[in-house]
């Protein structure tokens, strides 16, 4: 795509103060008036040709930020800004010209994929939608199969006959079947064996390196995160509580709760494991129809400066060191170790 | 199968066996044909030790665990002759049904990945650790609340004098996971199955579960089999690792041995799939293809088709080989020579 180093390139996507609620059932007559905040004012840039890794434990909102910035799911607030065009202003028929510029795959190909319809049908269908003609649509059903590493007599198979992992080289697949630039990955491994994982996540980072792809890959496996992504945004109740570049997050996490979540990990090095000092928070995520004042982990923060600032004013994000933002009155300034 | 491999002339410090599976064999009965699920598995836990089974879906680790317990249907399962399960000595397979829930209540106890389907979401959890309580310890209903209480304690549930009334839908996933550790516990088990007891979690509260598991082994000397496809789990709380790959195990070894000394091109290669934390940049080397179908295991080496050092002899069936040390082993004939250390980073 671009010629300019990574470094210099202007973002492709941008997210400002985003917000996505869901009103929650119950209470009289179903109407209880509460709103669950999945997405609770969250920023955050992509750079062309780079991966951001969105990372955080299950109901932080991760997913609900992906399909928001495509609008699978309509934000109540904020500002998205897709190559410099306004995403949230788009009316039907620019929406449906943006979703071939942005692309999701999701964790589960199986259920994404119809099991009706033979591997070119669908792939077919996704063609035509999007108005490519007739004639070119078988050639660049084989092409797409070759390129996710698909052979080309796959095209009258159907999704059953498909191994986890070539299902996912399916949706994949399907997702590039209109050349976008930006794809929101989600969870795209998660469902896979390790040793297939790791076959998709290769194709991934070819297909990143081959056409310029730029990736916002929404993850809980802090590993494979660190592994894929050129930045990391931690998420925590629907809140970004940290960003940072991968290598400078993981090896100086400044956020309380992104150290608690790296130590959690398990490691597979036994000979390391008794010199290793284990943060073990206590409790469990809050709930968001009701997240706590302030700053939303105090209630669980082990940070021994923590004080009444914590539990009445919420952080905002701020920069710590170049290019570090971190949502935490107490994380050190400046360059650490 | 011969019983020549179990492990009962061990080492002096070794504590004895507590479970030992001796070519075990079970099959399904399918549609598609015979299904060999566990195809002549071999290993033991000792006393107070933690175990790891350690595979991809499909490799025969769960169906091994359930037929320790006979928990299968049989049919479509069936354990063949030839296999056994001994548990103190006492051989299981054939045992009474009345003998195997005797033993599965009192010494023997199995965690689940998912919590909520192993409770009964219309009844508040103390009644249901109670009732484990009255069954197999014959306590009073009252004197079952107090040790579902102090259960719930143990297990780290705080204000457990109050959530012993709460029901399954009003706790949290981790805390369901107490909740059937709570009941685990109930009965004193010398033996914990637990089958990917974390997997459902999240990695903060997966810690806190391998925490609370590190600590009931140290205070009642349990122990534990651990069922899961998760080898920074494996690497964190196990002592040894049986590695299984489509029904046999292929590798065995201590859990030092297994990361950083792997004999068997499926040890290596899950190994390498992994993303390094040293070495983030570093490409994956994935294991190309698929795990083959139960219904149709290869001839001979069942990873030829998927290793990189695969060679013609490789078609012939691969026994175990030992390795020096007792209970170190590989199916594979290369094992020996693979030598050792691997390239690290």
């Amino acid at each position: 795509m671009s010629e300019a180093p990574p470094a210099a390139a202007e973002p492709l996507l941008q997210v400002r103060r985003l917000k996505t609620g869901f009103p929650v059932r119950g209470g009289a007559l179903g109407r209880s008036g509460a709103v669950l905040k999945a997405v609770d004012g969250v920023d955050f840039e992509i750079r062309r040709g780079e991966t951001l890794g969105l990372v955080g434990e299950s109901g932080c909102g991760k997913s609900t930020t992906g399909r928001s910035i495509l609008r699978l799911i309509e934000p109540d607030e904020g500002e998205i800004r897709f190559d410099g065009m306004d995403v949230r202003a788009l009316d039907r028929k620019e929406l449906r010209r943006f979703r071939r510029r942005a692309q999701i795959v999701f964790q589960d190909p199986y259920g994404s994929l119809n099991p009706r319809l033979s591997v070119g049908a669908m792939l077919e269908e996704v063609l035509r939608v999007h108005g490519l003609g007739w004639a070119d649509r078988r050639g660049r059903v084989v092409e797409l199969l070759e390129r996710v590493g698909l052979r080309p007599e796959h095209v009258d198979r159907y999704p059953h006959e498909f191994s986890g992992g070539q299902r996912q080289r399916l949706g994949i697949a399907r997702a590039l079947s209109v050349e976008p630039e930006l794809l929101v990955l989600d969870e795209p491994v998660s469902a896979l064996d390790v040793s297939v994982q790791a076959q998709v996540v290769n194709l991934l980072e070819d297909l990143q390196r081959d056409l310029g792809l730029t990736y916002l890959f929404i993850a809980h496996d802090l590993a494979l995160v660190e592994h894929v992504s050129d930045r990391v945004a931690v998420m925590y109740l629907g809140r970004i509580v940290e960003n940072a570049p991968a290598d400078r997050l993981y090896r100086d996490p400044r956020h309380p709760y992104t150290r608690a979540l790296l130590s959690a990990v398990p490691r597979p090095d036994p000979i390391g494991r008794a010199q290793r000092t284990r943060i073990v928070l206590g409790g469990d995520v809050p709930s968001p129809i009701s997240p706590p004042s302030g700053c939303p982990f105090h209630p669980r923060c082990p940070h021994p400066a923590k004080d009444e600032t914590c539990s009445s004013l919420r952080p905002a994000l701020e920069e710590k060191v170049a290019g570090h933002v971190a949502a935490c009155h107490k994380a050190a300034l400046g360059p650490g170790k | 199968m011969s019983g020549g491999e179990t492990a009962t002339a061990g080492g002096p410090e070794r504590p004895p066996a507590l479970l030992e599976v001796t070519g075990l064999r079970t099959w399904f009965d399918t549609d598609q044909g015979t299904a060999r699920a566990v195809d002549g598995v071999t290993f033991d836990v000792r006393a107070g030790e933690t175990v790891g089974i350690v595979g991809e879906s499909g490799c025969g680790k769960t169906v091994t665990s359930l037929s320790v317990l006979g928990l299968l249907p049989t049919p479509p399962a069936r354990v063949l002759d030839g296999s056994s399960i001994r548990f103190r000595g006492e051989e299981l397979v054939g045992a009474t049904a009345r003998r195997l829930r005797a033993i599965r209540g009192n010494e023997i106890s199995m965690i689940f990945q998912e919590p909520m389907s192993s409770l009964n979401p219309v009844y508040p959890i103390g009644d249901q650790i109670g009732e484990t309580l009255r069954l197999h310890r014959g306590m009073s209903r009252r004197e079952a609340r107090t040790e579902a209480v102090r259960l719930l304690d143990e297990v780290g549930i705080a204000g457990a004098e109050r959530r012993v009334d709460e029901y399954p839908h009003e706790l949290s996933g981790g805390m369901r996971q107490r909740v059937m550790i709570a009941m685990a516990l109930s009965c004193a088990p010398d033996l914990l199955i637990a089958d990917e007891p974390t997997t459902a979690l999240d990695v903060t509260i997966q810690a806190q579960i391998l925490e609370l598991l590190a600590a009931l082994r140290a205070s009642r000397g349990m122990a534990v089999l651990l069922i899961t496809h998760d080898l920074g789990v494996v690497a964190e709380v196990c002592d040894r690792v049986v590695v299984m790959y489509a029904g046999q195990v292929v590798e065995r070894g201590t859990v030092e041995e297994i990361f950083a000394d792997p004999r068997h091109p499926y040890t290596r290669g899950l190994l390498d799939s992994l993303p390094s934390v040293d070495e983030p940049g570093r490409r994956l080397v994935p294991i190309p293809g698929t795990v083959p179908a139960p219904t149709d295991w290869p001839d001979g080496c069942r990873f030829r088709a998927r290793c990189p050092l695969a060679e013609e002899r490789c078609g012939e069936p691969q026994d175990l080989v030992g390795l020096g040390r007792e209970d170190r082993a590989a199916r594979c004939w290369k094992a020996p020579a693979v030598g050792a250390g691997r390239e690290r980073p």
